[in-house]
This record gives C-alpha cells, sequence and structure tokens, in this order.
C-alpha cells in the first residue's frame, strides 16, 4: 500500500477510534464518496448533531487533501471538491450559492478585489464574469462551470517539468486558480474523477429560510449534470421536512446512533491523554449522566471543574518539592490520593451541573471567581427587584392576581360591601380525586399565567392600593372619600406608563398585538409565586389572602 | 377645495383634515391665546426673553453638572466594561468545547444611561474623533495601552428580519477602512459578496489583520441597544450566525437590558441552546436612591457648587414621591428639575438673578430701563416686593402687597410721581437688589456648611453604632431620609435634628469625641478658601479643642470640652440652618415652598374627561361663550351664545353621557337617541317660546303620520330638524366611542356595553 494512502487511511482510523458512535456513517461516507457516492444523503443525528458536523467535516477535510496527494497509478482517487454550509446562516439564496461555488473551488474573496465572488478564468477572471448567484438557474450553470474549472485545473496544474513540455491539454481555456493545491499528480489518460460534495447542516431550517430550495437540492446531480452529492445534515427526521407532492428525489438515509457511555467518554478524552483526566471524565460522566449525556454539556463541565481538580492535586505535590509549581502531566498520581479528590468533587459536578446546564453563570466564571464577581449573587437578587418603585411593586402583585385567579372570583376576591370587610370565600383546595376517577385540578399557578385584560388589572390594582395604600393627609382632603382618591390615582398617566416600561423589561408580558386598537390590551404577568410573594410583602399586602387557590 | 379634492382621491391613504371653528372667518383672531405668559401685566416689555435667556444659563449650568456627577458614578463601571472587552480573548478557559461569544449584559434601569456611550468613547475613540466628539480626556490619554475595538450598534427598529440586521451589521464594520485611509474600494454589488453576508466581513477583517500587521488588531464590538425590543428568533439567528464564525472573527456582543437582572430576561426568553453560545457577564449600573442622593447632595448641598436656583422643600418632596412611587430614573427627575426651573422664570422678577442689569450692559442703562413708562407695572410690583419684610407669600401678586416700611411709596400713588421718584429711587433699589442677592447666596452657603456638618457628626456617630432618634421612617440612611433631613434644613427646623445630635455628643467618651474633633477639622481644612475664611471662628474653635484634648490627654478635661462642644454644635447649627425664605425677595433665587405643578407630571386624563362630561361649566366657562359652544361642532345650528343662560347649553356630548351615566350595563342604543332627541326637543321649545305641550314623546315626534298632518313648511322643516338631530346624536356617539367609552358587542342588537360605572354626580 502506498503511504500517503496509509497515512490517509490512519487518519480516518483514528476518526473512527475517536468517535466510535459515528464509525459507520465514517466507513459508509467514505466508502460512498471515493466511490460511486448516491446523489442525495440525509443524516439525522437527534442526539449529538455538533458532533457529527465536526465528524463530517474532518472526514471530508481528510478526503479532500488525501485526493491532492500524489499516488500511484494503481488507486486514482477521484478529487473531492466540498462545500458547507449552515441553513441558519444561509438564510437568504444568494448566500447559498456564492457560499457553495466559492467553497467547492476553495475560492477566499479578497478585500482588494472587492470581494468578488469565484468566477471561470475565461469569463474575464473574477471582475466581471458571469453572475452564478442571482437564481437557481444560474447556480446549475455555476456548478457546470466549478466542475469545468476542477477538471481543468487537474489538467493544467501539471508538475512544471510536464507543463515546460506543454503536455497540458490547452483547449482555450484559462489557468485555474489552484489555490492552495500545490501538488497535483498526472493522471492516466487526463481524466480523472471529480467529486462534489454540498453538506448542508441545520437542513431543517431550509424549510423555512428557503423553501424554494429544498426539492432543487434534493435533484442537485441531475439538474446540473455533474457529479454532486448532497448531504443534508439535520436533528430532525427527513419525513418531517420533505417537501409535499414526492417532489423530492428519496435520499440515501443515515441515522446516527445515540452516545454511550464510552464513546462519550473517549470523545471527551480525546484533547487530554492523562489518565487522571479519563478517571476525572470517566467520574463527571457518571455523576452528570442521569441528566445530560450531551458532550459538549459534559465537556463544558469538566472544563469549569478540571483547573480547581488539577490545583487541588498539585497542592499536594507543591509541599513536597518546596513549592515548586508542577505540571500534572509531569507527576504520577497515587491511586489513593485521586480517589479521594474525586470524592471531594463529586458533590461540586452536581452543583456545577446546576449553575452550568442552564447557564446561569458561564464555565469561565465558574472556574475563575474573581473578587469583583459581577455575576448575579443573591443578594443582588433580592436588590434589584425590591428596587422598583412602589407603584409597579403594586402593578405586578395586581398582575400575579389576575393571572392566576379565574376572572370569576374577582367579585368574591376584592369587592368590598358596605359594611367594614367582605366575607371572602375560597375554594378549598383539596387534591383528593373525585370518586368517579375524574381528573385532579391542577392550581393556575403550575399551569401558568393566564391572559388578562387592561381593565381588570386596573381595576385589581385600585382594590389593592384602596386597602393598602392610604393617601397623604393633604391630598386626601380633596376627595370625600378614599375610594375616590384611589379612582383617580390608578388612572393617572404614570401607572400607565409604568405599565409599559414593565412591559418592556418583560415582568409584565403583552400577548395582544401592539398595533391592534380594539378592544382593552391583554397582558399576561411575568413573574412567578415566589417573586410575587416577595413583592406583596414589601407593599404589605398578604398575599394568600388573595388567591383563590392558596 | 384643495381639501374635496384630497378627500375624492382614491389613492389618498390618509387625509389630513385642519380644525374649523364654526364661525371663524376671521382666521386667527377669534382663538384664545394659549401662549400667553403668566403675569403679564407686571413684566418687562423683553422680560419674557431675558428671563429665558437667564433660564438657560441657570438650567445649564446645573444639568452641566448633574452629568457631571453622573459621568463620575459611571465611570469605574464604563471602564471595567472596558476592561472587559479588552480581555475578551485572553485567558480563555481552555478545553471548552467550542468557543463561546463573549457577552457582556449591561443593566442599566429605565430611564437610559450615558455609560454605553463613554464605553463607545472609550473603545472606539477613531468614530468619536470623526463625529468631532473629543470630551473624553482619557480616551486620549489611555491610547496607548488599549486594544482599540471597531463597533457596530444595532436597534430594534432596523432588526426587522435577520436580513436586515445582518445587513446593518455588516455594512457598518465593512465601511470602514480596514487601514484607517478612509479609501473605500468599490464592489460590483451583484458578483461580489452580498452586503448582508457575514463572509464580507471576514473578507475584511483579513484585510484588518493584514493593514495591523505586528500589532494587536482590534476587536468587533456589537451594541444591542434595547436589548428587550428585539424580536428573539432573529437575535437567535443572529447569535448562531456569529458563533459560527467566532473563531476567526473576534466578536464582542454588548447586550444594554433595561430590565433587572433576577428574574432574568435572558434566560426567561432565550433557549439554552442559544445561551449555551455565549459567555455571559452581567454589569449592573448603579442605579437607585443611592444615586439620586448623591446627585442632590453634589448639586444642591455641595460647599463647592452653587446652583443658580436653589430648590424649594416642596419641590424636592415631589422629586422624593415620584421617584419612590412612580419612576426610579434620573430622566424623570431631571425632568422634574428642569419644570421646577422653567417654572420659577414665569416670575417676573427672576431676571434679577444674574445681575441688575436687566439686559443692559450697565447699570445706568438698566436704570434707564426701568424708568421707562412700560416698566411702570414691574417696578411697581418690584417696590412693592421690596418693601414688603418676609416672610412673604411665595409669589405674591401686586394688589396684595402690603407696603409697611415704605409707606410713602404705595403702589398706586407712583403714577403721580413716576419720573421724580425714579430718579431718587431706582439706582438705590438696584443696588440693593445686589446686597440682596448677596445675601440669599451667603444664607445659602450657610445652609449647606451646616448641613455638611450635621452629616459629618452624623455620619460619625452612626459608624459607632449610635442610634440617632431623628426622621420619620426606621432606616438612618438612604435617599428618603437624607430627603427629609434636606426639607428640614431648607425649612430651617432643624431645632430637633441639632439637639439630638448635641444630646448624643454631650455623652461622647473622649477617645470618640476626639476622632469626632478630627473627622470635623479634616472637613473644615478641606473646605475652599472664601468658605474657610468664612468659617474660621469654628474652625479655631475646632482646633482649640483638638490641641487641648491631646495636650491634656487626661480625663478631667474631656467632660468640659463634651460640654462645649456640644452647645457649640447646637448653636452653629441653629446659627447657620435657617429658613431661606426669610431672606428679602428670596422668590429670585429660591423655588421656596412654591406648590409643584405635578398634574402637569402626572395628570389622570380619564378621571379629568369624565368631570368634564360631568359638569362642562366648569371647564367651557374658562373659555370664550362662543368657543364653549363650538364643542358642538359643525352640525350645531343653535349654538347662539346666550347672555342669560339660567339652563347652560349643555354640549351633545355632554347630554349623552348624562343619559350614559343613568343607564345600566347595557344601553339601548334606540332608547338613548329617543331621549337625547326629546332633550333636544325640549330644549328647542323653551329656546322658541313655544306653547307646546312638555310632554312630547319622540314616538308622538317621530311618528310620520303625525307629522304629516300638519303643515308642509313645518314638516320640511321638522325633517330637516329630525336629520339634524340625528346627525348630532351620531357625532356625540361616536366621540363618547373615541373616548373609550363604548363597548360594542354582538350578544344583542342594537345594544352596547358601558365601560364606566358608578360616576359619581
Amino acid at each position: 500500500m502506498d503511504l500517503d494512502e496509509q497515512n490517509q487511511h490512519n487518519t480516518i482510523a483514528d476518526l473512527s477510534s475517536s468517535y466510535p458512535a459515528h464509525s459507520t456513517l465514517i466507513s459508509h461516507l467514505q466508502t460512498f464518496l471515493t466511490t460511486y457516492p448516491p446523489p442525495f444523503i440525509y443524516i439525522t443525528d437527534t442526539f449529538t448533531p455538533r458532533t457529527t458536523s465536526t465528524v463530517l467535516k474532518s472526514l471530508l477535510s481528510s478526503l479532500h487533501s488525501q485526493s491532492l496527494q500524489p499516488h500511484g497509478p494503481t488507486t486514482p482517487l477521484p478529487r473531492i471538491a466540498h462545500a458547507w454550509v449552515n441553513a441558519v446562516a444561509t438564510f437568504n439564496s444568494r448566500i447559498f450559492f456564492d457560499t457553495v461555488l466559492n467553497d467547492l473551488v476553495g475560492w477566499e474573496p479578497k478585500w482588494e478585489d472587492g470581494c468578488e465572488n469565484w468566477a471561470p478564468e475565461g469569463s474575464g477572471g473574477g471582475a466581471g464574469g458571469m453572475r452564478y448567484n442571482e437564481n437557481l438557474d444560474t447556480f446549475l450553470h455555476g456548478l457546470r462551470a466549478v466542475y469545468s474549472h476542477l477538471e481543468v485545473q487537474e489538467k493544467v496544474e501539471e508538475p512544471s517539468a510536464f507543463k515546460a513540455k506543454g503536455r497540458g491539454r490547452g483547449r482555450g481555456r484559462g489557468t485555474g486558480k489552484g489555490k492552495g493545491k500545490e501538488k497535483v499528480e498526472e493522471t492516466k489518460g487526463g481524466k480523472r474523477d471529480v467529486r462534489m460534495v454540498v453538506v448542508v447542516e441545520k437542513a431543517e431550517r431550509l424549510r423555512e429560510a428557503l423553501p424554494d430550495l429544498v426539492v432543487p437540492l434534493t435533484r442537485l446531480a441531475e439538474l446540473s449534470r455533474t457529479p454532486i452529492t448532497v448531504i443534508l445534515l439535520s436533528s430532525v427526521r427527513w419525513e418531517d421536512i420533505k417537501p409535499p407532492l414526492g417532489a423530492s428525489s428519496e435520499p440515501y438515509y443515515f441515522d446516527v446512533p445515540p452516545p454511550n457511555r464510552d464513546s462519550t467518554i473517549r470523545v471527551l478524552t480525546a484533547h487530554n491523554p492523562n489518565p487522571l483526566y479519563s478517571h476525572f471524565i470517566s467520574t463527571l460522566y457518571s455523576v452528570c449522566s442521569p441528566f445530560t449525556t450531551d458532550p459538549d454539556e459534559l465537556q463544558y463541565i469538566a472544563a469549569s471543574r478540571w483547573p480547581a481538580f488539577v490545583q487541588a492535586i498539585l497542592s499536594e505535590f507543591v509541599d513536597d518539592d518546596g513549592g515548586q509549581p508542577l505540571n500534572i502531566d509531569d507527576i504520577q498520581v497515587p491511586e489513593e490520593t485521586r480517589i479521594r479528590w474525586l470524592r471531594q468533587f463529586t458533590p461540586t459536578f452536581t452543583s456545577a451541573l446546576d449553575v452550568l446546564y442552564p447557564r446561569i453563570k458561564s464555565a469561565t466564571d465558574l472556574a475563575r471567581p474573581s473578587p469583583d464577581d459581577h455575576s448575579v449573587d443573591e443578594g443582588e437578587d433580592k436588590k434589584s427587584i425590591s428596587q422598583l418603585p412602589r407603584m409597579q411593586k403594586f402593578i405586578l402583585v395586581a398582575a400575579f392576581l389576575a393571572s392566576t385567579n379565574p376572572a370569576k372570583s374577582d367579585m368574591r376576591m376584592f369587592a368590598r360591601g358596605k359594611d367594614e370587610r367582605k366575607r371572602r370565600r375560597r375554594k378549598s383546595v383539596n387534591a383528593t380525586p373525585k370518586k368517579g376517577g375524574g381528573a385532579v385540578k391542577i392550581p393556575q399557578r403550575l399551569l401558568g399565567p393566564i391572559p388578562f385584560p387592561l381593565d381588570r388589572l386596573v381595576a385589581i390594582l385600585g382594590c389593592l392600593l384602596l386597602e393598602n395604600d392610604p393617601p397623604p393627609p393633604e391630598r386626601a382632603a380633596d376627595f370625600e372619600h378614599e375610594s375616590e382618591y384611589t379612582e383617580v390615582e390608578v388612572n393617572r398617566v404614570a401607572v400607565m406608563s409604568s405599565i409599559t416600561s414593565l412591559t418592556a423589561s418583560h415582568l409584565l408580558q403583552r400577548t395582544s398585538p401592539p398595533d391592534r386598537l380594539d378592544g382593552p390590551p391583554m397582558y399576561r404577568c411575568g413573574v412567578g409565586y415566589e417573586i410575587a410573594l416577595e413583592l406583596s410583602r414589601d407593599v404589605g399586602i398578604i398575599l394568600g389572602d388573595l388567591l383563590w387557590e392558596a | 377645495m384643495s381639501l374635496d379634492a384630497v378627500l375624492n382621491d382614491a389613492n389618498q391613504t390618509a387625509v389630513y383634515i385642519p380644525f374649523e371653528a364654526p364661525g371663524d372667518d376671521n382666521e386667527d383672531d377669534s382663538r384664545p391665546e394659549l401662549s400667553n405668559p403668566p403675569y403679564e401685566d407686571r413684566d418687562l416689555p423683553d422680560g419674557f426673553n431675558l428671563r429665558l435667556e437667564s433660564y438657560r444659563a441657570a438650567w445649564q449650568k446645573c444639568l452641566v453638572r448633574i452629568q457631571s456627577i453622573l459621568h463620575a458614578l459611571h465611570s469605574p463601571l464604563a471602564s471595567e466594561i472596558v476592561h472587559e472587552v479588552d480581555d475578551a480573548y485572553f485567558n480563555v478557559l481552555p478545553d471548552l468545547p467550542y468557543p463561546e461569544i463573549p457577552t457582556i449584559a449591561v443593566y442599566c434601569p429605565p430611564g437610559g444611561s450615558s455609560l454605553l456611550n463613554d464605553v463607545t468613547r472609550v473603545l472606539d475613540p477613531s468614530r468619536n474623533r470623526r463625529d468631532g466628539d473629543d470630551m473624553d480626556v482619557d480616551a486620549e490619554s489611555d491610547d496607548e495601552h488599549r486594544r482599540h475595538a471597531f463597533i457596530g450598534h444595532l436597534y430594534p427598529p432596523e432588526c426587522s428580519s435577520i436580513t436586515s440586521t445582518m445587513k446593518s451589521l455588516v455594512t457598518q464594520f465593512v465601511d470602514r477602512s480596514p487601514d484607517g485611509l478612509d479609501e473605500q474600494i468599490k464592489r460590483k454589488p451583484s458578483t461580489s459578496l452580498a452586503n448582508f453576508d457575514i463572509n464580507l466581513v471576514e473578507a475584511w477583517w483579513r484585510a484588518v489583520k493584514n493593514a495591523h500587521a505586528g500589532q494587536i488588531p482590534p476587536q468587533l464590538a456589537i451594541i444591542l441597544h434595547d436589548f428587550e425590543q428585539f424580536d428573539p428568533s432573529i437575535i437567535q439567528d443572529l447569535m448562531y450566525i456569529l458563533s459560527l464564525h467566532i473563531s476567526r472573527l473576534p466578536f464582542i456582543l454588548i447586550l444594554s437590558l433595561s430590565s433587572p437582572p433576577t428574574p432574568s430576561y435572558l434566560h426567561a426568553t432565550y433557549p439554552r441552546s442559544t445561551l449555551a453560545l455565549l459567555r455571559i457577564r452581567n454589569f449592573i449600573v448603579p442605579s437607585g436612591p443611592r444615586i439620586l442622593e448623591e446627585v442632590f447632595l453634589k448639586t444642591f448641598f455641595d460647599l463647592e457648587f452653587e446652583p443658580d436656583v436653589m430648590i424649594g422643600p416642596s419641590t424636592i418632596e415631589h422629586i422624593a414621591e415620584y421617584f419612590f412611587r412612580f419612576n426610579p430614573s434620573l430622566d424623570a427627575v431631571l425632568t422634574i428639575l428642569q419644570l421646577t426651573y422653567l417654572k420659577h422664570f414665569d416670575e417676573p422678577l427672576a431676571v434679577f438673578i444674574h445681575d441688575s442689569l436687566l439686559g443692559t450692559p450697565s447699570l445706568d442703562e438698566a436704570y434707564t430701563k426701568l424708568a421707562q413708562p412700560s416698566s411702570l407695572k414691574f417696578l411697581e410690583s418690584l417696590l412693592a416686593r421690596h418693601s414688603h419684610t418676609p416672610p412673604s407669600p411665595p409669589l405674591p401678586t401686586p394688589s396684595k402687597s402690603p407696603t409697611k416700611s415704605k409707606s410713602r411709596s404705595p403702589p398706586l400713588t407712583l403714577h403721580a410721581s413716576a419720573n421724580e421718584w425714579a430718579a431718587q429711587t431706582i439706582p438705590s433699589l438696584l443696588t440693593s437688589l445686589d446686597s440682596y442677592r448677596e445675601t440669599f447666596k451667603s444664607r445659602a452657603r450657610d445652609v449647606r456648611i451646616g448641613f455638611a456638618v450635621f452629616r459629618v457628626v452624623r455620619g460619625f456617630l452612626l459608624e459607632l453604632g449610635y442610634k440617632l432618634d431623628i426622621g420619620k421612617g426606621k432606616e438612618r440612611v438612604g435617599f428618603e431620609f437624607e430627603s427629609e433631613m434636606m426639607i428640614k434644613a431648607l425649612r430651617g427646623r432643624f431645632g430637633r435634628e441639632g439637639r439630638a445630635l448635641s444630646g448624643i455628643v454631650q455623652n461622647l467618651p473622649s477617645d470618640h469625641l476626639d476622632s469626632l474633633l478630627a473627622s470635623l477639622s479634616k472637613f473644615f481644612e478641606s473646605l475652599a478658601p472664601h468658605i474657610y475664611e468664612k468659617e474660621k471662628p469654628a474652625i479655631e474653635q475646632v482646633a482649640a479643642w483638638v490641641s487641648s484634648l491631646s495636650c491634656e490627654s487626661g480625663p478631667s478635661s474631656a467632660p468640659t470640652i463634651t460640654g462645649e462642644f456640644s452647645e457649640w454644635l447646637s448653636a452653629y447649627l441653629e446659627e447657620h440652618i435657617r429658613n431661606l425664605e426669610d431672606c428679602k425677595l428670596c422668590d429670585v433665587w429660591y423655588t421656596g415652598s412654591t406648590p409643584f405643578p405635578f398634574e402637569l407630571i402626572n395628570p389622570a386624563p380619564r378621571i379629568s374627561i369624565i368631570s368634564a362630561l360631568l359638569h362642562p361649566d366648569d371647564y367651557l366657562d374658562e373659555l370664550d361663550p362662543t368657543a364653549a359652544s363650538s364643542t358642538n361642532g359643525a352640525v350645531n345650528g343653535v349654538n347662539t351664545a346666550q347672555n342669560e343662560r339660567p339652563q347652560p347649553e349643555l354640549p351633545d356630548t355632554t347630554l349623552l353621557f348624562k343619559r350614559y351615566s343613568e343607564g345600566g350595563k347595557m344601553i339601548n342604543v334606540f332608547d338613548w337617541f329617543e331621549s337625547f332627541a326629546l332633550e333636544l326637543e325640549n330644549r328647542k321649545e323653551q329656546t322658541n317660546g313655544k306653547s307646546k305641550a312638555n310632554g312630547v314623546t319622540l314616538v308622538e315626534y317621530a311618528s310620520a303620520e303625525e307629522v304629516q298632518t300638519d303643515v308642509e313648511i313645518e314638516e320640511e322643516e321638522g325633517e330637516k330638524w329630525r336629520m339634524g338631530v340625528q346627525a348630532r346624536f351620531i357625532r356625540a356617539l361616536h366621540e363618547l366611542d373615541y373616548l373609550g367609552f363604548i363597548k360594542h358587542t354582538n350578544r344583542k342588537p342594537d345594544h352596547i356595553l358601558k365601560t364606566v360605572f358608578d360616576l359619581a354626580g
């Protein structure tokens, strides 16, 4: 076997061994792409799409560089040119076309040339050439141009000795760009296969961003009459994004299996060969795997804890060595020390998972807490919400009540009779299921806030203010009755602007579109029970008494 | 007519119909002038403009001061943010699964903050230099040590789709020349990369890196203003696209959030997959009462700054209330302060705020100006106020002003001997104004010094854990307490506080006394020279105590010194903190207890509308009688002004609203119309003096048979009248609908729902 080929196989074998869960995919694709690939491949990976895309990228670039290597005449490998597009980033067909064509020929637009797209030399080089990004038709022309360019490049970019003799087949086309392709071998008979591969990552987004392009993409080879393979990589199944009416051709399916423990650990330990690290990762995996098995998340947590772990282990060795800082790779950590420290660190994995998985803190902040840490801590939390002005606190409590209590209960909860205090009747909430086996009623608080109209909010606010916010004596004198003062107070501009500013900061959520003029605007409370309780305590409201289902 | 042409034009989507008052042929003449400045009768001829100029100067001085205070308060945080941007790509945690986008979430409370401007100015000095904005000296001095950043701004209105967002972002970066020269490379729009393609930024960035070969290239910071207003789905895509390029393009996101840090808007709105792309660090802009306290103390109670207009206790009270109750933003406070200033300059005498020159170059000319007949009223009021002994009402009118001290110059006799009088008294009047100004300033300074001493002693005692029984609230710190103290100080009612302090001081142990005296003398040392001179006796006294304590250091002398000091402190505070309104003509420099026009800032429009509809007389009487009836609109054919209005003619809308307020939850529109028509019919009969039976019902009126029995002319008139009534009803109904009193329902035909109940009559 040729040396280079062996190297290549080694690289791909390395890739397979680094990503055991993807080994089938790797070997299949390698075989396909180096022989006769199907025109349309669909890869579904629900679990680790990012890893799959990394694997695919490495595979394609190894195949690409492999195809550029000179090799013996017995095993002519087809030249593999590939383009990688992300359906989120290519939100416009023009970007899609530009990216695919530039990528296939390995063209890098230069600022100095005015960021020209690739164009075949014959059409005037970069400047003034054909425009391939206008529509699908021009794109197909572009693909053909790319294909013939790649073919020609094969023939022209021969070793200089051959060039000097004029052995290249001059077909009247100009010299290719030949970016970064230093070595091109001579092929027997001048013909060598070119395979073009277009990978579309996050393919499920194509349906929204470029719906007109999905069907042509599935039939790109027959439309462009070039050996092109389109690989769609997605986390949803083809059935869910398939265009209707059967216009698209059927893909060759690949399903990536979920990663198992061994493969995940191998992926995670790939970049750090230290045996201590693999122990660390395997402990981390066993602690965190009930919650997440995403290699990215696990590596994120590992990145935040590993420096502290190393520091802790090193601290034992520093003393012995007279205070010299050590590299963890240089020392042999006894098993006892390792186990002891891993046991000590186990609880921190869980707490790190709690904080890092929802990204309440970043791994960097967790790994290196600085004295002037600006991340939000508990005290700051409370402070920020209690710094709201008094009226906004009242509004938020009123909004919480309006979102939690059913509208029909308002009369009973808030109406005040002529005499001192009304009788509040609250439905007793006992979770005992009815005899007939009917469903247990779930409290509204657990079901999420219900939307309410502005009028209702203002009315509840009025009741709250009337009972908990006595008017200042100098102003109360202007009114006969306290309720008149409150009536004026809740309809002031400042109250309305407070509602708007709360909406702007999403503590209240407006559910009706802002341009709808008919009817009162609808809102929904954006704060939870704990915060509402906190706020009501601040303004002296007993929240429990006002909740329909306490 | 052009309006008709426009109305008939099918292509017009919106037509502006200008208001035309009925019978308003003389254009603007009949309209009441609303822009007349108050107290015009006793103003100088050019007083308004003079005062406006003085206002501008005074407000500018105050505003610049406040802004510089805010700038000083924000600058530490701004420099931290700048530092964070600088270090965003240094010292990144190793072994992360993928590079994250450094994200800085700046929580600045609503009302805006100049903080991000400061950050931008420091990070991107080249852009600011181009804008001619080179205020920041720090930015220039630190240039050498700092990585610069190219800053792109994204605003919610221009980010309605991902394409427009990317276009805005990409063009902002690539419009800058990579090498700092202003040469722009021409791109062919069709055959080169699209201007919303991030690959364009990448190509540009390679050029930037080449241009900065050997140096650290700048970073690419993107500021997302009003972050809550962006469409989350677009921002998710944006962040995803940025993260795809983050290994090649050093992006840094700066999010400007107005929501509180908890509950976090970011975490509540964006999915984990997006948050996982970011490395978020939070920065919270200082805000709230502490900042307000700082601003007030350093603007109105600072020993080195003297505002032209001192605000009075009632304004402080209102600001504190508005701040705590409604809007804790400094912008609102600034608005209130500005309004207070504006209102202060309504007073004609405020023209003397800076000098007595009345806009003339010299005093002589000012005399002449004041002696002019047109200035007579102004002079009268000035004399009246001059002769008036304090305490004075905040804004006295000339008619009320008593003349005690100068009985020889009552305002009314002034006309007779104006010339003679002027020659003798005006010069002295103007010079005495100068002395009043000085007196006021010195008194205000006294109050500030007294207040500062009070704060020094109080702060010292609080630090030692003493409990001070002053103030209403439980908290002895914070703006609520400080504002209460400020109000008391300005009113000169500081006796209780002074006594409370001296009471505690009296029982201080000698070592505490020593350090208290030391901190007091330190405070006095830091005074500006002119104040230092004035306070020399107090300073010497304190210095004497300090030296005697340190010399003898015996326990025997300490109690006597404590006693002396406590008495001195009480007397000192009493002497310094006196009511500023006792000064003569204080309302030129002091807003005093003038009530703040709170309704201007925080009106209750709905209640006002209801009360106007229920009691239109209160509102209409203030206007011209013809203008009053004009609210009925053009269709009202019988709106002739009635000189005797025993039963004032109510506008149609009011009439309709009266029936509305009497109705139940739902109103039958036909019944409503009937009663409205009846009312109009009655009124018409009263006006015409016809002796028809009173109880004509609309059924009778509306039935066609009876109308036909009448003579033909009456029939025609009746028809016309009926049409008119219907038109007026519909108009009034729509007005109520427009004002939000009507809710349409499909549940019952011909019925509408009321929106307002229990209307107090």
